[in-house]
């Protein structure tokens, strides 16, 4: 697909993509946060907006699931795909660019605004781009509900500030960050502790 | 309420890491308390970095050694047959 410019008007940053769009889903193929390589697709069921840039050296997905289908509960446009391929472009600049496309695309913004994540393991300076464009870093909370689910237990938080509470709702019923909870608390469970204080016989 | 269920232990901890907000020790006391009136065994897990740095103490202020002898509370709920492995 070629570009249009228009004098006077300023260049397109990105350009609306279908989520089968072939330049799209192999940038996402060279993506770490990739979970279906080699699907000639991008974006998870559900509501996406896909966007690639006129060059087809950056994408961008925005998803946004019914509320009543997530686990988390959150009304939210969740970036599930961001990859800047090209040196040129300022990653921050495009992720200004990518809010404002799915804000005109789609008009009405969800309740509980955007997220994201990064796997600080995959990515040399995790979240900064995002930090650049205006987004800020959730805090790693809700560690011991997570603990408790694993254990197959129910956990009840409770914090002051309600961007912790949603940040902590995410982090709960996100499938990935539950399975490593689970991982990590079963690797580091101690042993049961019997005790007795009493004169046994 | 019958049939509800309960709550078998109640957790208190404060915030680590950069950017940890300041917990209030008369709330971990608090949450101490309405735990021994409910017969809920309490825990207290840490008492936060700002905390810490305050005191100069570990990162965390996990070391209940270095804490105010009345907030030194770790008890475990009961351990039920299903949780023997």
């Amino acid at each position: 697909m070629t570009a249009l410019t228009l004098p006077g008007l300023p260049p397109v940053v990105w350009q609306v993509r279908s989520r089968f769009d072939a330049a799209a889903w192999a940038l996402a193929d060279r993506h770490d946060s990739r979970k279906t390589r080699g699907a000639p697709w991008v974006g998870p069921p559900g509501r996406v907006l896909v966007l690639v840039t006129p060059c087809e050296r950056a994408a961008w997905v925005t998803h946004w699931p019914y509320r009543h289908l997530t686990l988390d509960g959150l009304d939210a446009w969740r970036c599930s795909l961001f990859c800047n391929e090209a040196t040129e472009l300022l990653s921050s600049a495009l992720i200004v660019a990518a809010m404002a496309t799915t804000a005109a695309v789609w008009a009405a913004g969800p309740r509980d605004g955007w997220l994201t994540w990064v796997d600080p393991a995959k990515v040399a300076s995790p979240g900064y781009s995002f930090q650049r464009a205006g987004w800020t870093r959730d805090r790693s909370t809700g560690t011991t509900i997570m603990v408790a689910r694993a254990l197959g237990r129910l956990g009840i938080g409770v914090d002051l500030a309600a961007s912790y509470c949603r940040a902590a709702r995410w982090r709960v019923f996100d499938p990935g960050q539950a399975a490593k909870a689970v991982a990590r608390t079963w690797a580091e469970r101690q042993p049961t502790v019997f005790d007795h204080q009493g004169g046994g016989r | 309420m019958a049939g509800q269920p309960t709550i078998d232990w109640v957790i208190a901890g404060g915030e680590s890491g950069p950017g940890a907000r300041p917990m209030r020790l008369d709330w971990v006391r608090t949450l101490r308390d309405q735990a021994a009136d409910a017969g809920v065994a309490f825990f207290c897990k840490q008492l936060g970095s700002r905390w810490a740095r305050d005191q100069h103490v570990d990162p965390k202020g996990g070391d209940w050694t270095r804490w105010p002898t009345d907030l030194r509370v770790r008890a475990w709920p009961p351990v039920s047959q299903g949780d023997a492995r």
